[in-house]
């Protein structure tokens, strides 16, 4: 009865597309959560996605993940950042109905095939021979071959407001208490960090009137490439106002109190998501900084105050927000908090979230060190796949630092460590032109259908409109487009040189200030493609030359990732190793050249005495 | 574990003072087994000179100091032992000889700089300014390699790549945090600093050409009709009796060939045989080689006499020569010239032969520019990579694509100047170093 092949323990945004994919790829699974009414919760801000954080659930919905169609299925506003840069940083972001979200979620989970949905605080794990006994709350006991660990900020996790601090979870949930002691005994090693989120506050007490109104995109691009774009509409709007030097001079009169400057925080906190107080000590010349007031729902008056994460105690949280326009009567609903929890040190683990050393133990998600929702989702469904696919007997699926946003966030965390909760950036991609997010279905889907997380008849769709794009891509290069007083009208118009001879199409939409749609009365033998599709083929040509380039260098990096060590190397045998290089690369064991480089404390010269060594072993 | 081993590290034969360099885990005892001391070598601490005498089984055959490095402080990074001992062939083998007796083996070539890479003693680029202290053949050259052991060349480049980085950091942090008002970058300003950085590389660029100069040397010919005082040049240039001066035409027949130091740089000068048609078949095989001398010159020295217009067969010789010319009137002393493009010189009395010397280096462009020097090819073509990559940004930006598009080439120029610094590292560039080392040295 209480025998599982995966068993999942949380059911944040990890846990949950964990458990999914188990289940779906035919693993009997379970999934524990300390409140069922927690599914999937949004305990900080009440959307989805963001630069980088909107490519990885791209990629999520592309290899068969749940968070993109959940999202858009309860999404509030819908903006694509960075439209005034280069494709390669555009990101989705979505406000999303927190409440509903969390229902949705909980529905789909309920509906899977395979998959149980249990209220219970696992208290213990211990492995056994062929996997492990968990023993939960009340004393009951259950046997997984995997488990995966998604425990988000719950592993004897505490609240700190100001002065007062106890013993709690995210969102007013009990915390977990006892598992961290026995995961320490099977040899897992915990990090202590930290993170914080802003008040909530009600609506009725804000005036809006002074605060500047942020819309959504007029035409809405959904997360997932399933969900039908057309008539998707915003349902909300949500403002901004600024801090001021009022605002700041409260925070610094105050920070003595605050527990991240008087020592009561030993966790490590995110520097990319940092509290006001933090803000205002670190860019002490910055006179105002931004502050988004974000609905949590349609059926509630909870405002969330994005940009105004604090610790501080409560009066003064206050008071700093009794001194921002707008907000000079708001009335708190849930006050800032910030909470310090246990996770895992993400250098125990394999590139497939397995640790090394405790075989069918997988980690994901805050528990691996990361912060946010999409960061644990990503890791989740890898988690998913590759306990499922283990216990198939097949090998795990690793995406490398070229093929995915995801790589890119597995590799750092598994190779390089991080000692703060880790955000997705696209600064950390190295290829990012190539990772976009609106390509992630061509660069992905058919690893998710190889996978079985993709049914035959999206894959076939998707071939379908692979190949509409690749024929207009290929049409389009053998197109002329004679001068003409038309052409020149409009090129006029873009602030682009008029042409006085033919031109070949492509050479034209090349122009920055040149679209491809734009063209269409010059190109009468176009077929009728979708948006999307025609956003490809204009990013397609436009970027030939940029996206050729980072195809070499993707090239110069699979070098050294194709470089495979024997994972029974002797590293004591390699000579000319420096001592720290030697214990890291025992420690951490490589699969490849590439990875081993970027271990922090692997030199150059390490690498390079490494691969003689290789060069040897190849000669015999 | 490590092998000891041995070999001389100053140059064959030469010198009063030869210093002899073990190095491995046993270099110490291996060495202490040959040397007879007052002080225990065994036990003596890193960083000491200990006096004593290299003593074989046919008794003693030195006074030497030893100095003694203990892992991982020295070249290698291993114990190493530096015996300095009397200069001459026969010293040297018979110590090497001992050393091998105690148990070293002796040093393949490039062997102690690879060793000392391989314990990450040294960077790419330092390992190879080892490769050119130990072949260079000026002070000029020594200096520059000595410069670059000392990370020399690293420090432009570093710099360069620390700006590319910060550059690259503001561009990414308008993209990953559109929604803070962070100060993005404007397009002009990032063009404006990625004009001054490739300015500085293509300057270093051009020192590429010195730091060649430096390690390889460059050809010099002297040539002219017979008679014009070739050899006396020559010999004025190398400041010694070098070839045979007469006043016959035609004394010099062979080519005559000396290594001379021209503000630091290695310069083969080369003297020819006066070129003309003559019977004589022994001075038309000279001829021949001088023209075949000609084909090989970086630079060439056209010799005439002052005071009269060029022969004909002058005009020839001129029209033939396929590099750079300095030309140069001699006998200054004996008649007026005005030719504005000769320097006028008297090779028998020593005028005007410094300005010859200044004209080689400038010439060529190989002036001191007292910085830096680019030394070899693999960090010519990293640099130039990257300075095409800041080209490829800047045009990017001028054609008004987005900032972060741009960026993608200056990641390439990062890694590029991180290359050429010895930063990152790939296979070829491993096989590459490894197979000049042992052809080397």
């Amino acid at each position: 009865m209480n025998n599982f092949d995966i068993a999942v323990i949380g059911a944040g945004h990890a846990g949950c597309e964990a458990a999914l994919a188990a289940a779906r790829l035919g693993k009997s699974t379970v999934i524990f959560t300390i409140n069922l009414d927690a599914v999937a919760n949004m305990p900080c801000n009440p959307s989805i996605g963001g630069t980088a954080k909107g490519h990885l659930v791209r990629e999520i919905d592309a290899l068969g993940g749940e968070m993109g169609k959940c999202a858009d299925k309860n999404m509030l506003q819908s903006r694509m950042l960075n439209l005034r840069k280069g494709p390669a940083v555009h990101s989705l972001r979505a406000q999303e109905d927190r409440r509903m979200y969390q229902i949705d979620m909980k529905k789909r989970l309920e509906n899977q095939t395979n998959l149980s949905l249990r209220q219970a605080e696992v208290k213990e794990i211990e492995k056994i021979d062929d996997g492990f006994i968990l023993t939960i709350h009340t004393g009951v006991k259950f046997t997984a071959k995997a488990v995966i660990i998604a425990t988000g900020t719950y592993l004897e996790g505490r609240i700190i407001v100001g002065e007062t601090a106890y013993s709690g979870g995210p969102d007013g949930m009990f915390p977990s208490r006892g598992l961290s002691e026995s995961l320490k005994k099977m040899g897992v090693d915990l990090m202590r960090f930290k993170t914080g989120t802003p008040a909530r506050v009600h609506s009725r007490s804000l005036d809006y009137t002074e605060m500047e109104v942020q819309e959504g995109d007029e035409d809405i691009v959904p997360f997932s490439f399933e969900t039908e774009a057309e008539g998707i509409k915003n349902k909300i709007c949500c403002h901004l106002t600024y801090t001021n030097t009022e605002t700041h001079d409260i925070i610094r009169a105050n920070l003595h109190r605050s527990p991240l400057f008087n020592g009561l925080i030993d966790g490590v906190g995110p520097r990319y998501c940092p509290s006001i107080e933090d803000k205002v000590v670190r860019f002490a010349d910055k006179e105002r900084h931004q502050v988004f007031i974000e609905p949590m729902g349609l059926d509630t008056s909870e405002m969330y105050i994005q940009g105004m994460s604090s610790s501080l105690p409560e009066d003064v949280q206050l008071d700093v927000l009794h001194s921002m326009k707008g907000l000079r009567n708001a009335e708190i609903m849930r006050c800032a908090y910030a909470i310090e929890y246990d996770c895992c040190d993400p250098l125990q683990l394999r590139p497939s979230l397995e640790f090394r050393e405790v075989p069918g133990l997988y980690g994901a998600g805050q528990f691996n060190g990361t912060s946010g929702y999409e960061e644990a989702a990503a890791q989740g469904l890898m988690a998913g796949i590759n306990a499922a696919r283990k216990l198939s007997g097949l090998e795990p699926i690793v995406f490398d630092r070229s093929e995915a946003y995801i790589g890119v966030l597995i590799d750092d965390l598994v190779t390089k460590g991080t000692n703060e909760p880790y955000r997705m950036l696209t600064s950390r991609a190295e290829y990012r032109l190539l990772l976009r997010q609106d390509n992630a279905d061509l660069r992905l889907t058919p690893v998710g259908h190889e996978i079985g997380l993709i049914n035959d008849e999206r894959y076939n769709k998707f071939l379908e409109k692979k190949a509409r794009i690749e024929a207009e891509i290929s049409r389009l290069r053998g197109v002329n487009v004679p001068p003409s007083a038309e052409l020149n009208a409009l090129l006029e118009e873009k602030e682009s040189s008029a042409v006085t001879t033919g031109i070949k199409i492509t050479e034209l939409i090349r122009r920055p200030e040149v679209g491809y749609d734009e063209l269409a009365p010059f190109d009468p033998g176009r077929p009728e493609l979708c948006k999307a599709e025609r956003e490809q083929v204009e990013i397609s040509v436009k970027y030939e030359g940029y996206v050729r380039r980072q195809f070499e260098q993707v090239e110069q990096f699979k070098r050294n990732e194709k470089r495979l060590i024997p994972p029974d190397i002797d590293y004591d045998k390699v000579y000319g190793l420096r001592i720290e290089a030697r214990q890291k690369l025992s420690k951490m064991r490589p699969e490849n050249v590439g990875r081993a480089g970027r271990i922090s404390g692997v030199s150059p010269a390490d690498i390079g005495v490494l691969l003689i060594y290789l060069a040897s072993l190849d000669r015999g | 574990m490590s092998k000891a081993i041995c070999a001389l590290s100053t140059p064959y034969g030469r010198g009063g003072i030869a210093v002899i360099r073990v190095s491995g885990d046993n270099s110490i005892e291996y060495t202490a087994k040959i040397f007879k001391s007052k002080k225990s070598l065994s036990e003596s601490e890193s960083h000491t000179v200990i006096f004593g005498k290299a003593i074989d089984k046919n008794g003693v055959i030195d006074e030497c100091l030893v100095t003694v490095f203990r892992a991982p402080r020295s070249f290698t990074g291993e114990n190493v032992c530096e015996i300095s001992c009397h200069g001459g062939t026969v010293v040297v083998n018979r110590i090497l000889d001992a050393l091998v007796e105690a148990g070293c083996a002796l040093a393949e070539p490039g062997e102690f700089t690879k060793r000392a890479f391989m314990n990450g003693k040294l960077s790419l680029t330092q390992a190879e300014a080892v490769k050119d202290i130990i072949d260079a053949r000026t002070d000029g050259a020594l200096w520059a390699a000595v410069n670059r052991l000392e990370g020399g060349i690293s420090v432009p480049i570093r710099e360069i790549r620390g700006e590319l980085l910060r550059l690259l950091a503001a561009i990414q942090v308008s993209s990953d945090f559109p929604e803070e008002d962070v100060e993005a970058f404007s397009g002009g300003d990032i063009s404006t600093q990625l004009n001054g950085m490739l300015n500085t590389l293509n300057k270093l660029k051009n020192t590429s050409r010195r730091g060649e100069a430096l390690r390889n040397g460059i050809n010099c010919v002297i040539c002219g009709v017979p008679n014009t005082g070739k050899s006396s040049l020559l010999n004025a240039l190398c400041g010694r009796e070098r070839a045979i001066v007469n006043t016959v035409a035609g004394t010099t027949r062979d080519v005559v060939e000396v290594w001379i130091d021209v503000e630091g740089i290695p310069v083969c000068l080369s003297d020819t045989a006066g070129i003309r048609e003559s019977g004589d078949s022994i001075e038309q095989i000279g001829v021949r080689m001088s023209r075949a001398r000609l084909k090989e010159a970086d630079i060439c020295v056209f010799l005439t006499e002052a005071g009269r217009p060029l022969t004909a067969e002058e005009e020839n010789i001129l029209a033939e020569i396929p590099c750079n010319v300095i030309k140069a009137a001699n006998k200054c002393d004996l008649a007026e010239d005005g030719r504005e493009d000769y320097i006028k010189i008297s090779a028998r009395d020593n005028i005007g032969v410094d300005k010859i010397r200044a004209a080689i280096v400038a010439e060529l462009g190989l002036m001191d520019s007292g910085g830096a020097v680019i030394a070899n090819r693999r960090q010519r073509e990293a640099v130039t990579r990257a300075a095409d990559a800041i080209e490829r940004a800047l045009k990017s930006l001028s054609d008004g694509f987005y900032s972060d598009l741009a960026a993608i080439d200056i990641g390439e120029a990062v890694s590029a100047l991180g290359e050429a610094e010895g930063i990152s590292i790939n296979q070829e560039l491993v096989d590459k170093i490894f197979e000049e080392f042992c052809l080397g040295k």
